[in-house]
């Protein structure tokens, strides 16, 4: 007969309690207001004044993508209880369907208004303006690595038939990893590239904030992501080492986690001396 | 830099935004070198085709006051701004005509009357006489 001990028990309790509070507090998302403390802490990232013009709008984007990636975590949680076996849920699978949904979000955020006489700045919208070196160059380091991890193994399936490699595995951690890279990289372009029409310098600020916001998500979750397949990929080439293991299953959603939450004022090159100082 | 397109004006949006670009390359607000927006990037804002934009900016290459590549975008012409004694009579008669055109879209654009709009040029060309012969 198998009996579990204590710690083994208030382990199990705990582990189940924050996977409780986790599905209540998803559940929320979907439909629960956004909070004063959610708008203030959006404001104190990207060192924006909240003021009556851009309140709403900061709202709208905040209710929008966590309803949207709240919506992508849960069904990757429900199709996991459907489809696995038992009550085993794969942190990956979890994150993508998070990922999944802070994509469709970003296609759903509503941009600025026009006005009847539509006006525009005639200032480049660039990455730069909005990410910071490194968050820029995590995805596409990522990707470079997973790459790199696939040619490596590849040539050493090759030259030594006797290493035990799951090529299929390898091939599939690959076309997955490169996969994630490229969409978290479109969804960075499009995001550049959504419409912005002149509008108040305060709604204007909230709307680059907004644009960094989502960038910096899409690159800390894209690059954590890709990594994960890296961990794949070495899982299946059977080449997994303990610091590599520790590295990328606790190091890399930490650093995503910076990454995604990294302060960051966006640069306005769009606003004239007129117009900052107002 | 601020480029306003009224879509209930008679002024085609595209000569409404090359105007408005040619009349800042010509006042210097937008000085040689200035990187313009990608055509995407500027369609997308105002709402507009993006061969609208393509056709503007195709015009301000054409008159010289820009400059396409691929790997740089639009940027302002270098030559543009030229001193009297340099500057041919094409270029003044150029320049002449961008500053009417540009006139003329923001006269259309603000739904002034043209007696209006003359009445303006003709005291405005009087008060820069009378200043320059003070």
């Amino acid at each position: 007969m198998f009996v579990m001990s204590t710690g083994a028990i208030f382990f199990l309790t705990a582990l189940l309690a924050a996977l409780a509070a986790l599905l209540v507090s998803a559940a929320r998302s979907l439909r629960g207001p956004v909070s004063r403390r959610r708008v203030e802490e959006f404001a104190k990232l990207h060192w924006l004044p909240v003021t009556a013009g851009n309140g709403n709008q900061i709202i709208a984007y905040r209710a929008t993508t966590r309803r949207w990636r709240a919506a992508g975590l849960l069904l990757s949680l429900g199709v996991q209880a459907v489809a696995g076996d038992g009550l085993s849920i794969q942190f990956w699978w979890v994150l993508a369907g998070w990922f999944a949904g802070a994509i469709v979000a970003e296609l759903r955020v509503a941009h600025l208004g026009r006005a009847p006489r539509a006006a525009a700045s005639l200032a480049r919208r660039q990455i730069a303006d909005y990410l910071p070196a490194a968050g820029r160059w995590a995805v596409p380091a990522a990707v470079t690595a997973c790459l790199v991890v696939a040619l490596t193994e590849a040539v050493r399936a090759h030259t030594d038939p006797d290493q035990s490699i799951d090529v299929g595995a390898l091939a599939l951690w690959t076309v997955l990893g490169v996969t994630v890279g490229m969409l978290t990289l479109a969804s960075q372009r499009y995001v550049l590239r959504r419409p912005q029409p002149h509008a108040e310098p305060d709604r204007l600020a909230a709307d680059d904030a907004i644009r960094s916001r989502s960038m910096h998500v899409l690159a800390g979750a894209g690059m954590t992501l890709v990594l994960y397949c890296v961990l794949g990929q070495l899982t299946a080439a059977g080449s997994l080492t303990r610091p590599t293991t520790a590295l990328l299953l606790l190091g890399n959603p930490l650093a995503g986690r910076v990454l995604a939450y990294w302060p960051w004022s966006p640069a306005r090159p769009h606003l004239g001396p007129h117009q900052a100082a107002a | 830099m601020i480029v306003e397109v009224d879509q209930d004006s008679p002024v085609p949006p595209y000569e409404q935004v090359r105007a408005q670009i040619a009349s800042m390359i010509g006042t210097g607000a937008l000085p040689a070198g200035t990187r313009l927006p990608p055509i995407r990037q500027l369609a997308a804002d105002l709402g507009l085709a993006a061969n609208t934009i393509a056709r503007s900016y195709r015009e301000l290459e054409s008159a010289g006051l820009v400059t396409s590549r691929v790997r740089t975008g639009t940027t302002v012409a270098a030559q543009v701004r030229r001193n009297a004694r340099t500057s041919t009579a094409a270029d003044t008669q150029r320049l002449l005509v961008e500053a009417a055109r540009g006139f003329a879209a923001t006269t259309r654009r603000l739904g002034i009357a043209d007696a209006d709009a003359l009445a303006a040029v003709t005291a405005e060309l009087q008060r820069v006489e009378s200043e320059s012969s003070a």
